[in-house]
């Protein structure tokens, strides 16, 4: 009998050890962040997933490129259809539910993805050993960049511009993982600890600057995360982020110094008028710094920019254009009237669908598939734009007609002044960045009173937006 | 003719089993008997004062029962012819008293626990067997065959069989036998736990080679030990128990509701509650909330939903494994034999950390042996919708009050014109009402609907091999027309035992259909003006728009109003399914009489269906353009498949050492449960008949299959031990750690505990027990229990796959929530205080307890800055506590089984009083964001919203006071937080009003028998409660006019300067039509008193001669009304998205 109950004690003792590993499981989907974060994949993984949430609707995927912010910067015709669901977005009426909802998903979204991206920091360095040579540093240079781009764009959208308002307090600027509320840092602050992420980041990814801007297929590198630079926040986008961040706080010249190493890299060139024809490459690939991947961009292209096939035009409560043609809005934009008819900008990129003219930039039709779904939030003219702003007119002049040559325009007439020159900039930034989300941010960074398009005067009311209800309500004001 | 025999030590003098050839034998007996009386009459410390001259020995038993406490038991005819006796004693030890009072007298007796038995003296013989041994040589041995089984003539495994004269000893076998070697004059002494020990003597002569045959009735050691708690794991005999459950048989719930386990219970038992849920009503494919005691959680998301305190179900054991509440649901009640609560820690806390909201514990039938036996049950029922707590305008009111509500008034743009139109519109309407039109909408969609039942079961066998078999099937049929929920279900069950091992099985399959009625929400019927034609009248047709929008001249002055009934015109479908495989095996080795060791293995597998599909021509496609006509019309199908598997090993051990009895069980519990889930939806099916997701023309533009997976596992390890000391002191403690993959990797285990402590009072033998007290335990208990609402990823920080998106051909994954390391299991501290009481031989049952329940770390979502990444995240929010009693009471009015009558009546009652203690403050800014809310224009909340305040409960109604009606403005008036009045609303102002849960729960319950016939009237009442009367708010005073609405919009609303009322104007005082909404008010706080009656059933037992004619063994009918009617204090609609409904049913139980 002892022998049989001895057996038994035997038996749970054989059973029990094994438990740890039988408890160790978890639904497919979900991995537990030590188990993660625990190799190079997975940090990968992680730092994809931070790409991801970046190119989601609520973001760079549409309304910080294509759509929200664009309205604001009055690229399309919504403010005389009242029923348009960007009607509201193009009056500024922050006040309304429904652009409260979309500032709240951009604000929600963005820091979601800054928390991934600050729980891959806080990790990595404990796990350097895990990568293959270079790879910690560029997964670790492209965090602290990413964290950095992504709080200069919150800064723009709900802090007041620096120049008006530089001790202002903005933003949160979160760096830790956590429950708790990160104090707001005022407009200053949020700028220099962007600045201070982008200088740290600068010389991890300095360990591989090469940018293949071709896309072509041959040259594929056994090391993944190589490949595709241009869609990982790159050497070149923390140059090119630099050169944005010093412009919006006024000091030009190393603003000048950051926008002429992204020049002088020789990693872009212009777009040619064969590459647009031949390829369709409306996106301007080879002038890309920083583009995001957006997984099933023709969603939204089919909404906003183009009428569905088979009908003349329905949705129209849904399209994003403007007048074209007879002295449209879109032919003030490209100056047709003084020689803009040549500018590829407003030849290609502007097409027709159904009876209505639509900006193609995102068409994906006739595309070749490496070349579809890029969102560019970086490209190569911003950079010749921010050298001219800070240089003298002289030489301001010489960097914006490098621009026009290639976009198939004449030379700017010489002799211009310093405003004009400005005026020069504004309709570049017009003309080149459709539908990419730049023009609020040209506006608000010169406090301009005159949004173009508008007749609503640009101010603090329309250039600092809101914080969502949430935010404030668990802040405890 | 040689004769060998036993003789089994008499209990009672009129024993069978003694015969005249036996008595010399007895001899021996008694001189065995009083070697063992010996050791328990060392406690005696009793003692007995009496002095008679020639008295009657009855007086004498009389007073010594008095003063003991102590029973005598015998045979009437034992007292016959004896002499009177003469005693003197003083404070003598009762046995000693014995002695004395039984020397002369021909009789002698045994005391076993509180009982004297007497039996006639034996003529006193020199030789005790012990002395026998010594004159006589080694006997010749010869084989002894025996059987040993309890009084019910169950076999009894593992006796022990000892010869006393060799020592050695063998264990009875499974089917109670044993073989052993015995000589002539050996006594064998059978021992068995909890039952009195037997002596049993073989006699001479012997014949060497012989076998001798004989059974051995053992008889329980405690009187009630047939009555066992059952907790899935162990069973522990009452007597012994230190924890509060209840224990209720299928008879009791049958006299209920014979279809419905869980509302039966909910009849019996004050303590198990089922929030009764207004929004659905009786629907059949709904399955119930549930509660124990009191709320050991609070709602996580949805602060506006006026219940946020009641997902607490308890975890439910079928057969010892872990089962959804689903199958609870489905279970055919004529499987089950028992069910019990499981409440305190004592009684809990061996299931860890799933215990918190209590256990309820559910026993099958197992099958008995016998020759096949057949029994058919079957239930007939009627429903009809109960639809009294409407109370609707009819058509002419309707209009009346359309016109006083200014909706044909013309607004000062459109002018005259404007009135002429609406004048037009109106007259049309009216016209419609003077041709008779007035559809009372709510009966359209309902029906009386028939339900019926019928399960068969089979069973029979030997010792060795039994069997039972049941199928039965169940359509269930819904009083919305068209739903239903059809239940098939069958299994096999078959019990193996030889020797030392048992070997059970139990195959079972059912097969669930639910649908759902096309009719939509109920709600909407209730909406409909009535005077509009559900029908045409000429061709009966169903039209699609019931009432056309009114245009005059290009202006448009009524919106169009479509038909919710013609969805249910076309064929639709709305149905879920599944098909689930259950295999339970079991296997019991007895290793040694007092130690058992049982392995068991449970396995389902369910296959989930479910399907919705509406084709292009429904209601909800008409303003779908004709470009997208290939959208119209969808199906959704849903396939899941869910399967678990759980397994045991526990050693159970349980000896008598004298006075101490131990039980102890200690073992090892593994789980896994899986399931997985995708739904795939269809578009474009213009036709109805092409009812078949392949006849659909495209998916949804970038849709994609939805759906869900998840794997949980757990291992558990836990014992316990119940140790009483000669059944008077009782100590019970339980230790179980938890191990679950629910939790992150460091933390897997967690541990939970519980000592309880017990006192048979009326056991004892220094305190002065009334003889009418038959029972008296004392009872305590405290320990901590869990509970697993937590989801896997919330304390530790988890990534999920992004697989919906692809970031330049790879997959992404982001964090899912923010990983609160800090997190705590939420732990349940259960104090449990109570005694069970016990009259008049049973004729007065009782039980009290007394509990303190505290919920440590309270776990709950919390908002943060969502600049911190998230919306919110999981943390421990403080403390809420349970503190209530509950008092069950059982009463046999009449017990007069000669004459077959009997009338007994149950009450029982639960107060329970939650209290939030503390809460962080987190909580706190999540009660600022539902008063948030309740300021919101659009989509305006006018309920209260749940608020979290320390020292209230999670069911507090927070609400502006009200002053009532202001008469000379129609305005309603409020008092402020600081007591100062105004007519302005303000959420700042909301202070606790009421409470949502009762104060008091009772069932009560009666039932008469009589000669075979029964009745039974059970009820139920919730007092003391308040609750929102939502139908004063939103169809009364925020009612809109345009549809149907409460009648005493028309009756009770404020009209002129002057009038009280109890509700605001329909228009204000300067005749504008009233556009203020009415927010929580204490106004419309009510007094929730309520009486359910719960079911009434009549009841007839066939006797046995007309059974007997008819060739069967057993034929029973029951009459059931369920929910005959309501009483309460409030006056509100009940059933939103499904109507209540009363049931008739017929039942019959036939028995072959």
């Amino acid at each position: 009998m002892k022998k049989e109950i001895t057996g038994i004690l035997l038996l749970t003792l054989v059973i029990a050890p094994g438990c740890k590993k039988f408890l160790d499981v978890r639904p497919r989907t979900i991995v537990e962040q030590s188990q993660l974060l625990n190799s190079e994949n997975g940090f990968q993984d992680a730092m994809y997933g931070v790409y991801t949430v970046m190119s989601n609707t609520s973001l760079y995927g549409d309304q910080l490129t294509m759509s929200f912010l664009d309205v604001l910067g009055q690229d399309y015709d919504c403010q005389t259809n009242p029923s348009h669901i960007f009607y509201q977005t193009a009056v500024y009426n922050y006040t309304d539910g429904g652009v409260k909802s979309r500032i709240q998903n951009i604000w929600d979204s963005m820091y979601n993805a800054i928390g991934n991206v600050n729980n891959v920091l806080g990790n990595i360095d404990g796990k350097k050993g895990v990568f293959q040579p270079g790879n910690y540093e560029l997964v670790k240079g492209e965090a602290l960049g990413l964290r950095a781009f992504m709080h200069f764009d919150l800064l723009r959208m709900f802090g007041g511009a620096y120049v008006n308002h530089p001790t202002q307090a903005a933003i949160p600027y979160v760096t830790a993982v956590s429950g708790g509320v990160t104090p707001l840092s005022n407009v200053t602050e949020v700028l220099d600890k962007v600045i201070k992420d982008l200088t740290d980041a600068l010389p991890l990814l300095a360990h591989y600057k090469t940018i293949d801007p071709g896309y072509t297929q041959a040259d594929v590198l056994p090391n993944d995360w190589l490949n595709s630079r241009q869609s990982h926040f790159n050497y070149w986008a923390a140059e090119a982020t630099l050169a944005r961040v010093y412009l919006y706080k006024g000091d030009k010249q190393r603003a000048l110094e950051h926008a002429l190493q992204v020049i002088n890299s020789g990693m872009f060139e212009f777009e040619t008028s064969d590459r647009l024809t031949n390829l369709n490459d409306r996106t301007f690939i080879p002038e890309q710094v920083f583009a995001l991947s957006k997984f099933n961009l023709r969603s939204q292209v089919t909404t906003y920019f183009q009428v569905p096939a088979g009908t003349i035009n329905t949705g129209e409560n849904l399209q994003l254009t403007n007048t074209y043609g007879n002295g449209g809005v879109v032919d003030q934009i490209y100056e047709i009237t003084q020689g803009g008819v040549t500018d590829i900008r407003y030849a290609a990129l502007w097409q027709l669908s159904g009876n209505v003219y639509f900006t193609s930039k995102y068409w994906q039709d006739g595309v070749s598939s490496q070349f579809a779904n890029l969102v560019p939030l970086i490209r190569l003219p911003e950079m010749y734009y921010i050298a001219a702003e800070c240089s003298d007119p002289a030489t301001a002049t010489g960097y914006l007609n490098i621009v026009r040559e290639q976009r198939g325009l004449s030379d700017l007439a010489d002799g211009l002044d310093a405003t004009a020159i400005q005026n020069e900039i504004l309709k570049e930034y017009q003309k080149e960045f459709y539908a990419e989300g730049q023009m609020f941010y040209y506006y608000k960074r010169l406090n301009i009173s005159q949004i173009r398009f508008s007749n609503i005067p640009g101010s603090d009311n329309i250039y600092i937006l809101p914080l969502p209800d949430n935010e404030l309500q668990y802040r405890g004001k | 003719m040689q004769k060998t025999a036993f003789c089994r030590r008499s209990a009672y003098g009129g024993n069978p089993y003694v015969t005249k050839t036996l008595l010399v034998m007895k001899l021996t007996i008694i001189f065995l008997t009083a070697a063992f009386l010996n050791v328990h009459a060392k406690g005696l410390s009793q003692t007995v004062t009496f002095s008679g001259k020639n008295v009657a020995i009855r007086p004498v038993f009389e007073a010594v029962e008095k003063q003991t406490g102590y029973f005598f038991v015998y045979n009437d005819p034992l007292l016959k012819d004896l002499k009177t006796v003469t005693i003197k004693a003083d404070k003598v030890p009762l046995k000693d008293f014995l002695d004395m009072l039984f020397r002369d007298l021909q009789l002698d007796y045994t005391i076993r626990s509180k009982t004297i038995l007497l039996f006639r003296k034996t003529p006193a013989i020199d030789a005790s067997p012990a002395n026998r041994t010594t004159d006589i040589d080694e006997p010749s041995p010869v084989t002894v065959l025996g059987i040993v089984t309890g009084e019910d003539g169950q076999p009894l495994a593992g006796a022990t069989v000892t010869n006393r004269r060799t020592k050695k000893s063998v264990v009875t076998k499974s089917d109670g036998t044993f073989v052993c070697s015995a000589g002539e004059g050996d006594v064998l002494q059978i021992t068995y736990v909890n039952y009195h020990p037997e002596e049993v003597l073989v006699k001479n002569p012997v014949m060497p080679g012989r076998s001798l045959t004989f059974n051995i009735v053992l008889r329980p050691a405690v009187s009630n030990l047939n009555q066992t708690v059952v907790n899935g794991i162990y069973r522990r005999p009452v007597e012994n128990y230190t924890g509060a459950a209840q224990t209720y048989t299928v008879e009791q719930l049958r006299t209920v509701n014979n279809t419905n386990i869980l509302s039966a219970l909910r009849s019996l038992d004050a303590s198990f509650q089922l929030p009764s849920d207004i929004k659905f009503g009786s629907d059949p494919n709904h399955l119930p909330q549930i509660q124990v005691r009191g709320s050991n959680s609070i709602a996580n998301a949805n602060l506006t939903s006026q219940y946020g305190y009641i997902s607490n179900p308890p975890l439910f054991i079928l057969d010892g494994f872990e089962v959804p509440l689903q199958t609870i649901y489905d279970l055919d009640m004529n499987r089950v034999s028992k069910l019990t609560i499981l409440k305190d820690a004592a009684a809990t806390a061996i299931y860890g950390s799933k215990a918190a909201n209590g256990v309820l514990v559910i026993e099958t039938v197992q099958p008995k042996k016998g020759k096949l036996r057949l029994s058919y049950n079957n239930n007939l029922s009627i429903s009809a919708p109960d639809l009294t707590s409407y109370h609707l305008l009819d058509a002419g009111q309707k209009l009346q009050l359309e016109k006083a509500a200014g909706i044909y008034n013309t607004t000062p743009q459109l002018g005259i014109r404007g009135k002429e139109a609406l004048d037009m519109l109106y007259n049309l309407r009216l016209a419609e009402e003077r041709r008779g039109v007035n559809t009372y909408w709510l009966s359209q969609p309902v029906t009386t609907e028939f339900s019926q039942k019928h399960s068969v079961y089979v069973e029979g066998g030997d010792d060795y091999m039994r069997y039972g078999a049941d199928l039965s099937y169940n359509r269930n049929g819904g009083v919305m027309k068209g739903s239903k929920r059809d239940n098939l279900a069958g299994g096999i069950h078959l019990i193996y035992h030889k020797d030392k091992l048992q070997f059970t099985n139990y195959l079972s399959v059912i097969y669930n259909n639910s649908v759902n009625s096309p009719y939509g929400g109920y709600s909407q019927y209730a909406l409909l003006n009535p005077y509009l034609r559900p029908r045409d009248s000429i061709t009966g047709a169903v039209p699609k728009i019931l009432e056309p929008a009114f245009y005059e001249q290009g202006l448009q002055y009524s919106n169009i109003t479509y038909n919710p009934m013609y969805d249910a015109t076309l064929s639709t479908r709305n149905n879920t399914g599944y098909l689930r495989v259950t295999d339970n095996f079991q296997a019991d080795w007895n290793i040694q009489e007092d130690l058992k060791l049982s392995t068991r293995f449970s396995m389902y597998s369910q296959r989930n269906s479910g399907n919705v599909f509406l084709p292009a021509d429904a209601v909800e496609f008409v303003n779908t353009p004709d470009s997208l006509f290939s959208t119209r019309g969808y199906y959704q199908q849903l396939t899941g498949q869910a399967s678990s598997y759980q397994a045991d090993v526990f050693l159970n051990y349980g000896k008598n050492i004298g006075k101490h009895t131990l039980f102890a069980t200690g073992g090892t519990h593994i789980q896994q449960d899986k399931s997985y889930d995708n739904t795939v939806t269809v578009q474009g099916f213009p036709n109805s008949t092409m009812d078949n997701i392949l006849f659909g023309l495209q998916y949804p533009i970038n849709d994609k299959p939805t759906g869900s997976e998840s794997i949980a596992r757990l291992i558990s390890y836990y014992a316990n031990v119940s140790y009483a000391y000669d059944y008077r002191y009782l100590l019970d403690v339980s230790f179980r750690r938890d191990g679950s993959s629910l939790f992150g990797t460091d933390q897997h285990y967690a541990p939970f505990w519980s000592v309880g402590a017990g006192w048979n009072l009326h056991k004892e033998r220094f305190v002065h027990i009334p003889s009418m007290i038959n029972r008296l335990k004392l009872r305590a208990s405290y320990g901590s229990t869990g509970s697993q609402n937590f989801p896997s990823f919330a304390a530790t920080q988890a990534y999920s796959y992004l697989t919906g998106f692809r970031y330049l051909n790879h997959i992404g994954a982001t964090m899912i929530s923010l990983g609160n390391k800090d997190l705590k299991w939420q732990q349940t501290n259960k104090l449990n205080m109570g005694t069970d009481i016990e009259l008049l031989n049973g004729r007065i049952q009782a039980t009290f307890n007394y509990y303190i329940e505290k919920t440590d770390n309270l776990f709950t979502t919390v908002n943060t800055t969502p600049s911190s990444g998230f919306a919110s995240y999981y943390a421990n929010l403080g403390k809420v506590q349970n503190k209530g009693y509950e008092v069950y009471l059982t009463t046999f009015m009449l017990k007069n089984e000669r004459k077959n009558i009997y009338w007994s009546f149950y009450a029982n009652a639960l107060h329970n009083e939650n209290r939030l203690l503390k809460i962080s403050d987190a909580l706190k800014a999540q009660n600022d964001k539902a008063v948030g809310q309740q300021t919101k224009t659009d989509n305006p909340i006018t309920a209260p919203v749940l608020q979290y305040k320390e020292g209230q409960s999670v069911s507090t109604i927070y609400a502006v006071r009200s002053l009532g009606i202001d008469p000379s403005t129609g305005n309603e008036i409020f008092l402020t937080r600081d007591g100062k009045q105004t007519y302005k609303w303000s959420p700042l102002d909301e202070v606790p009003v009421g409470d949502n849960a009762p104060k008091v729960t009772t069932n009560l319950g009666t039932n008469v028998m009589y000669k075979g016939a029964s009745i039974n009237v059970s009820m139920r009442t919730e007092l003391g409660g308040q609750m929102y009367n939502s139908t004063l708010a939103d169809r009364v005073e925020n009612a809109n006019p345009y549809y149907n609405v409460d009648i005493r919009v028309l009756t009770d609303r404020w009209q002129k300067p002057g009038d009280v009322a109890r509700f605001k104007g329909l228009a204000t005082l300067d005749g504008q039509t009233r556009t203020d909404i009415t927010r929580a008010t204490s106004r419309f706080i009510q007094k929730n008193n309520t009486l359910y009656c719960d079911a009434i059933t009549l009841g007839y037992l066939f006797p046995r001669q007309l059974t007997n004619r008819w060739k069967m063994s057993r034929l029973q009918c029951y009459l059931y009304i369920n929910n005959p009617f309501v009483v309460s204090s409030i006056r509100q609609e009940r059933g939103v998205d499904y109507p209540f409904a009363r049931n008739y049913s017929f039942s019959m139980q036939l028995g072959f």
